[in-house]
């Protein structure tokens, strides 16, 4: 009677296994190479993959340029690059390097005059990454202009065996594999040619050994999914069942051994896992975290926001300040690092003083929307004559005359002006409550225990959320959605306002939304390496949700059968080195983004996805004005509360997949408590919430599909 | 036995009222039938769909409930209409106000020809 309920559940396996079969990769087809005539450049990129869970390196890029001066049309033409070009020969001509300009290197060229021909060769570095055992390399973006250039030419050189999964373009969409085309080999390397479409795209390579250990992978899958089927059979129960006592008893022999798991009579860690009792540690570790940062706070360095062209008169200033400030203890943060997050970082008062200094036009217009509006939150507002166009200064001292500090060179301060900015910065430094003065190592562990304790928070306030699923029993169904959308309302809402007040009195915001991923000393969290710390927020919420969910006493019943039957499935689609694999691929990278890789037909799924969302919130007034923003992601998690309500209503193994869903949901959501702007939160509250009913009416739908399936075969039973 | 025939008559009578609403709703897509008033219009996208769909989750145990269900159910339905339309290329073309009472129509024959059994599915 039991065994034929899964029979249904096997079909489908057995389906989908069967797509992903058909579901291949795009064959290759061989295309030609163009010829050089008149002016050339070629462009080659040595891929070094590296095979990692998750890592990076760097490729070298070599760029040649060449042809008859004739071509050019001036007496010289530029080269735009994202990489810092350096020159390593070069025949008749002469090149500069401009300092980089929103994170662009213009290099300008200058053929000889006189001269018949010229050929000029740069190299440089471009940045590749390693997940999940697969290597994503950037193609480099090279431009010219003042010139043209008919026969612009990319190479890539890659080590033999190395097998090319898949191909996109510079805005992430999918080209087929025979765009890497004409491969030949050269000395254990291969030379391919990439052609024009695939430029300052991305490609994905895995080794000629992933194939087979896909395979290996997948057979392990079907073993784990056969294993869960064995488990509807009598025999495989009392198989399954031996192992597992064993496994048991293997595992509380070794808790024994660890004197305080063992010793504790009486303790049971589940018990913790009580709604109650996580609510309590959830505030518990709110309450720790601003005491923490009472006691320790605010950061002992003076920091400076510089907005300076390029990286030599930062410097410059760096030194200036340091030379004003007892022991040097000055921190620059510039415009590269983040200043889209500059409204958070000001607001939580990390900036002690602003740095407008020789600025391009460019530059300015690239960071002023985000930088002007805020700048009432920093004390200090130094602004120079060094830049081209002082419009902008004019605008910064009718708006903000208290603040401004005029000086004739940020880089170069007279003594007047020296004397002027120490008592400026002296008045407005902020103390310890204590008197208490920490050094900069001792700051960085108070910050760092931070950095885990916001994590820890993330993941008790959603696992307290998660058990909630426990008391569905003991109450109607509107009461407990109720008491959830309460809960979830509560929960964010306390973590956002715990986020912003320890940050505010640390004067460091414990995480950021669009800080850059390799920055480390930005955030808290980024000492940790995680620079904003979205991932490691998305994995504590999910993982909160779960064990809140599962672990209470009275939670969720998720037979193993069931689990390890979703669980073999995701195995098999990761694993599955075709289509569905890479599709599965790309939807983790967004997820778990290396930096800023979103490309391919999940990414543009994911987007529709938002915009569905986004039209939730703009139904109920959140692109009002284009200050009133929308953020997707906490219209995400409030969503996510009412399928977290109906999860005792479902079939076995439909709660199972729900519960994933809607640990996802909600974890997303943990990750914007760390953007910490609550008037978005305020806008998202409602169009999450009215969204929420329409993923609960699709999840309800898959509910009763089970239902069907279950109980058509229990009729025929 | 008499309760229960003025229950069916009930349900009938409830269910002819909701078509013939559902076709004055399509029926102001029309141009000629423009004039009618959205003072009529209005409730039925905030209670008439969510009812169907509460009725479908046996989501009406309390007078409390049945409201509280009806409007939640009907914004997300009338919400989801239309953020697939801002979604979907060319989706526009097919107004809110045909596409919410056809579906409030399924749904109605949904409940009508399909009445849920009783008991629920759960994990337990």
């Amino acid at each position: 009677m039991r065994r034929i309920h899964h029979i249904p559940l096997l079909g489908l396996i057995s389906g989908l296994m069967l797509i992903m079969m058909l579901a291949s990769a795009n064959p290759a087809h061989a295309q030609p190479t163009s010829v050089s005539v008149g002016l050339s450049a070629v462009v080659t990129e040595q891929i070094q993959p590296l095979y990692d869970v998750y890592g990076g390196n760097t490729n070298q890029v070599n760029i040649s340029i060449s042809g008859s001066t004739f071509f050019v049309s001036g007496t010289s033409f530029t080269m735009t690059t994202l990489l810092k070009p350096t020159m390593t020969g070069n025949l008749n001509a002469t090149s500069t390097v401009s300092p980089p300009s929103g994170g662009e290197y213009i290099t300008t060229i200058t053929p000889t005059p006189g001269t018949l021909s010229f050929n000029v060769t740069f190299s440089g570095h471009e940045s590749g990454s390693s997940f999940l055992w697969r290597y994503l390399a950037a193609m480099p973006y090279v431009a010219f202009s003042g010139v043209s250039i008919p026969y612009l030419q990319y190479y890539i050189t890659i080590p033999s065996g190395t097998v090319l999964s898949q191909v996109y373009d510079g805005r992430g969409g999918t080209l087929p594999l025979s765009y890497v085309t004409g491969c030949r080999s050269e000395a254990g390397q291969e030379k391919c040619n990439v052609l024009s479409s695939a430029e300052s795209g991305l490609l994905i390579y895995q080794s000629s050994s992933f194939l087979p250990a896909s395979v290996a992978i997948t057979v392990a899958a079907l073993a784990v999914v056969a294993l869960a089927a064995l488990n509807l059979f009598a025999q495989g129960r009392q198989l399954l069942g031996t192992f597992s006592r064993q496994l048991k008893l293997g595992l509380r022999t070794i808790v024994g051994a660890i004197p305080f798991l063992g010793s504790r009579k009486g303790f049971r860690f589940r018990n913790l896992f009580q709604p109650r009792k996580l609510l309590a540690l959830f505030i518990l570790c709110a309450l720790v975290m601003v005491a923490l940062g009472a006691v320790g706070g605010p950061d002992p360095r003076v920091k400076a926001y510089v907005i300076a062209g390029d990286s030599t008169q930062t410097n410059a200033i760096q030194s200036e300040l340091q030379a004003l400030v007892p022991g040097g203890n000055v921190q620059v943060l510039t415009p590269t690092q983040d200043y889209t997050d500059f409204d958070v970082m000001s607001s939580v008062g990390q900036f002690n003083i602003i740095v407008f200094s020789n600025y391009t036009p460019a530059e300015i217009s690239q960071v002023s929307g985000f930088i002007l509006p805020s700048l009432g939150n920093v004390p200090i507002i130094m602004v120079d004559n060094t830049a081209v166009d002082n419009s902008t200064n004019k605008v910064i001292a009718t708006l903000y005359p208290d603040q401004v500090l005029p000086v004739g060179n940020a880089a170069a301060l007279t003594g007047q002006e020296q004397n002027a900015l120490r008592l400026q910065l002296s008045l407005t430094q902020r103390t310890n409550i204590l008197g208490v003065s920490l050094s900069n190592g001792e700051f960085k562990v108070l910050l760092a225990a931070e950095a885990v304790l916001s994590m820890v928070l993330v993941l008790l306030g959603w696992a307290y959320l998660g058990s909630l699923t426990s008391e569905s029993r003991t109450t109607t169904d509107l009461s407990h959605l109720v008491m959830l959308i309460g809960a979830g309302l509560f929960v964010f809402f306390f973590s956002e306002t715990i986020y912003v007040v320890t940050s505010s009195i640390l004067a460091v915001p414990l995480s950021l939304h669009a800080v850059n991923s390799d920055a480390h000393d930005v955030t808290a969290i980024g000492l940790l390496g995680f620079g904003g710390g979205s991932t490691p927020r998305l994995a504590a919420g999910f993982l909160g949700v779960l064990i809140g969910a599962v672990g209470a006493e009275g939670g969720l019943r998720v037979k193993k059968a069931d689990f390890a039957l979703i669980a073999g499935v995701a195995l098999i689609l990761l694993a599955n080195p075709l289509y569905i694999g890479q599709y599965l691929y790309q939807g983790i990278l967004l997820l778990f983004p290396l930096g800023n890789y979103a490309f391919g037909t999940a990414f543009s799924n994911s987007l529709s996805l938002k915009g569905f969302i986004y039209g939730f919130g703009a139904a109920l007034g959140g692109d009002a004005s284009p200050v009133y923003l929308l953020s997707a992601g906490k219209i995400l998690f409030f969503a996510g509360l009412i399928p977290l309500a109906y999860l005792k209503r479902m079939g076995r193994t439909t709660t199972v997949l729900a519960l994933l869903l809607v640990a996802l949901m909600i974890g997303d959501g943990g990750v914007r408590v760390g953007e910490m702007t609550p008037d978005k939160t305020v806008i998202a509250v409602l169009p999450g919430l009215v969204a929420g009913f329409a993923f609960a009416a699709v999840i309800l739908g898959l509910a009763a599909v089970e239902k069907y399936v279950r109980g058509n075969w229990k009729s025929r039973a | 036995m008499e309760i229960a025939g003025i229950k069916v008559a009930l349900e009938q009578l409830r269910n002819a009222v909701v078509i013939v609403y559902s076709l004055v709703v399509i029926a102001t897509i029309v141009p000629g039938f423009a004039t009618i008033s959205n003072l009529l219009i209005l409730p039925y996208f905030l209670f008439v769909p969510g009812y169907f769909v509460a009725l479908i989750l046996r989501n009406t145990n309390t007078l409390l409930e049945t409201v509280f269900y009806t409007i939640a159910w009907s914004m997300a339905v009338l919400l989801s209409a239309y953020s697939l339309q801002t979604i979907i290329p060319g989706s526009q073309n097919l107004p809110i106000k045909l596409v919410v009472p056809v579906l409030t129509i399924f749904l109605l024959a949904y409940v009508h020809f399909h009445r849920p059994s009783r008991g629920v599915l759960t994990n337990e």
